[in-house]
């Protein structure tokens, strides 16, 4: 379980977090979040679909990154596979939370749970003065810029399902082995009702910039079985 | 000869049953099509409703989803909640030694009674659990508090088979604005004021207060208790009821919460009393009871005592009020070219939540029936009174069987139990089930209001004298129900694993919409 805290000079004044080239955090995970504008880029390796948030019942985007809950392929002997890194991915073990006592402000909190939380190695938090060191500023901003492509993000899904582009898709893979996997909860971009859109809703998701990532999800789907050969 | 097609209609008084039925009407009649019906629906600005039917049927999911009102919508505009069935305390007997009993009526069972009854085989059982806790996972969701979806089911689809509490004036007031301005109803605010009928008796206009006539071809009287056309223009005489159900009068608290976001009972709870039963249905933002007693065992000072004794220190300085309750029905619920839906048709005590069910009911055999031609309406006329005869006739012997099978001795409950108030059709079927268990072919009807389970969960839930012990070797299936029996307790930890508390579900769905794929 995550133990989320807002950093602050004094409780976290001796804190390093590890360098973590190789994502460890998820190699349980088989699937992380993706954001509108890493869908074409994240399409060239991963499944990027849709499923439903288990709490709020509201679709998020993610890369599937493997094929079996708590499977993830990307991940062989501690090292990460995959040329690109959903965005999502680097800021861990990071978090930004509501201020409990301003709702209109965010908080920049770290995991103190995680294993890249110690005193010993990577990079310091703070300098022996207590200033919060530079590289930890541009993760404050990269979090805060993150969640801005998030809410475009949840933009381009709600014109998805506004114009009924989403359909449940259950996968069904055969391994090279001959196994058979299924894999529920999965939604994708339904082509017969884009090709049957009329054109000013199309033409409303082209001049929105939601063409491309559309296409690129469609076409992502073509990873699927190469994740099914990657399977031992 | 007056008009021969039928294009106009109107219907007299709003509330629950009136914009039910005009937004059904409208909808199935499609009233913004060219050359289609028009529905014009004139309600009084001054006539408050009675607005205390706040539970419903499974069947309002249905109706919703074919009216083309989104569920969250609905659930946060009438402060609605899920409900999985009711939950009857102290029906069976009194508390002894402050110890209760209880049993559930539920909406969904492991398996189909119809294919494979379970009931003898828990008759024949240990009865180690009850009825509803052998057969149902609801049970287990509805002692937990767990609503019957999570908020990855779509819109009207659930885990498990539920139905909605709602607040009544709200829900008028909801189908009122959708059916206005989505499906082309209109409406008048205006008291009417006199009917007129033509040389054939049939309806032809009424007048309003504002001075004007409006006219119709088809009328249907949603004016509540006061029955303005069927009983009053019409001289369709009132069948009481009251030498079956002996209640006649309500009188009802509303409770806010104490904490807002305390927790919602996903079921109705009905507890039985001296001279009555108590309901007590929680909404998102409080909860409705109401003491339905005998005014002759009971006089209106200690219901409403009683009412406030069962509702606790929460009772002190809350208003409550009186409401009389005249059950029984109409001789005939359509006559000639005027139908009556809701309290102006029939009204039996809310026990098994069957009012608005059963408007729903009539509004849909009219939508399928609706006569276009007047030469059709003798025969509509004759196959609607028939089936809402039948219809009401089994709710009634059905909210008389709760009565009938408890062993509460006080003296209204031995009144209740007085062969002269049973009806015949109750007693036949009883004598049967005493010796057989339920089956489908007691209920031959299509349009049965209660069905074959409904019945099993409050024979068995009571503890009625089933015997079948006599006949054992004919229920040879044991393995197959013992899967059955098994299958219960495995879905009922699948479903407590994956489902929300109600109040949690209905904090979500002020946020969030259900998805609709």
């Amino acid at each position: 379980m995550a133990n989320i805290q807002p950093i602050t000079s004094t409780t976290h004044a001796a804190i390093k977090i590890k360098n973590n080239p190789h994502l460890l955090q998820s190699k349980n995970s088989h699937m992380t979040p993706v954001i509108i504008h890493e869908f074409a880029t994240a399409a060239q390796e991963f499944p990027v679909v849709f499923i439903k948030d288990p709490d709020t019942g509201q679709f998020r985007a993610i890369a599937l990154l493997g094929l079996n809950p708590n499977q993830n392929l990307f991940i062989k002997n501690g090292e990460w596979q995959a040329q690109y890194i959903p965005e999502a991915l680097t800021i861990y073990p990071f978090v930004l939370s509501n201020d409990t006592n301003n709702n209109d402000s965010l908080l920049l909190c770290l995991d103190a749970d995680s294993s890249l939380v110690n005193e010993q190695e990577g990079a310091a938090l703070f300098d022996e003065k207590g200033q919060q060191m530079p590289w930890l500023a541009e993760k404050g901003e990269q979090l805060v810029s993150l969640v801005e492509k998030n809410q475009l993000t949840e933009m381009f899904i709600k014109a998805l399902t506004d114009n009924d582009l989403l359909k449940p898709q259950t996968l069904t893979i055969q391994t090279p082995q001959g196994k058979d996997y299924s894999l529920n909860g999965l939604y994708v971009i339904d082509q017969q009702q884009l090709d049957q859109l009329d054109d000013p809703s199309y033409s409303v998701l082209r001049q929105r910039g939601f063409i491309a990532p559309i296409y690129a999800s469609l076409m992502s789907m073509q990873r699927v079985k190469f994740l099914a050969a990657m399977q031992e | 000869m007056t008009q021969q097609q039928i294009n106009q209609v109107l219907i007299v008084g709003g509330g629950t049953a009136g914009w039910l039925t005009a937004a059904k009407l409208a909808k199935h009649l499609n009233c913004q099509g060219t050359n289609s019906v028009q529905v014009t629906l004139v309600e009084s600005p001054d006539i408050p409703t009675i607005g205390v039917g706040e539970g419903t049927w499974p069947t309002m999911r249905k109706t919703l989803a074919e009216l083309g009102i989104a569920e969250a919508d609905f659930i946060n505009h009438c402060n609605a909640s899920l409900k999985q069935g009711t939950k009857f305390v102290n029906w069976k007997e009194a508390p002894q030694q402050g110890i209760s009993h209880h049993y559930y009526h539920l909406f969904s069972s492991v398996s189909d009674a119809a294919e494979f009854n379970l009931a003898p085989y828990w008759q024949l059982g240990d009865k180690s659990c009850s009825y509803a806790q052998a057969i149902s996972a609801q049970y287990q969701l509805c002692e937990l508090g767990l609503a019957p979806k999570n908020m990855l089911n779509k819109p009207f689809e659930g885990m498990q088979n539920y139905a909605y509490h709602l607040d009544a004036g709200k829900f008028a007031g909801l189908l009122k604005q959708f059916a206005i301005a989505k499906l082309g109803v209109k409406f008048v605010s205006a008291n009417v004021t006199a009917v007129h009928l033509d040389p054939q008796g049939y309806i032809a206009s009424v007048d309003i207060d504002h001075g004007d006539s409006l006219h119709a071809d088809l009328f249907v009287d949603c004016s509540g208790f006061r029955s303005l056309l069927l009983g009053d223009a019409l001289k369709v005489p009132f069948k009481n009821i009251q030498d079956v159900l002996l209640t006649d009068h309500a009188v009802a608290i509303q409770v806010p919460y104490d904490d807002p976001q305390q927790n919602i009972a996903s079921y109705t709870t009905s507890t039985a009393q001296e001279a009555g039963w108590i309901w007590d249905i929680g909404l998102s933002n409080r909860r409705g009871t109401g003491y339905v007693y005998c005014a002759k065992y009971v006089d209106h000072a200690t219901a409403e005592q009683t009412l406030r004794d069962y509702i606790g220190p929460a009772a002190e300085g809350l208003a409550a009020r009186l409401i009389p309750m005249n059950c029984g029905y109409r001789e005939q619920f359509w006559s000639k070219n005027c139908v009556a839906i809701g309290l102006s048709a029939a009204f039996v005590e809310p026990l098994e939540a069957s009012a608005i069910f059963l408007i729903e009911a009539s509004a849909n055999m009219l939508c399928e029936l609706f006569p276009r031609q007047r030469s059709l309406l003798p025969y509509v006329e004759q196959k609607f009174n028939q089936s809402f005869n039948f219809r009401w006739n089994k709710t009634i012997d059905f909210i008389k069987m709760h009565y009938f099978l408890s062993q509460r001795t006080e003296p209204f409950w031995l009144a209740n139990k007085a062969l002269v108030t049973v009806p015949e059709s109750l007693l036949t079927v009883l004598a049967q089930w005493q010796y057989h268990p339920v089956s489908k072919y007691d209920f031959s009807h299509v349009f049965e209001p209660f069905p074959q389970e409904s019945y099993q969960y409050v024979l068995h839930g009571m503890g009625f004298d089933q015997q079948l012990s006599y006949n054992a070797s004919s229920f040879n299936q044991q393995t197959q129900a013992d899967q059955y029996f098994e299958k219960t307790q495995k879905m009922s930890q699948y479903l407590v694993d994956k489902l929300p508390t109600n109040r949690a579900l209905l904090n979500n769905v002020e946020q969030y919409p259900f998805q609709s794929v």
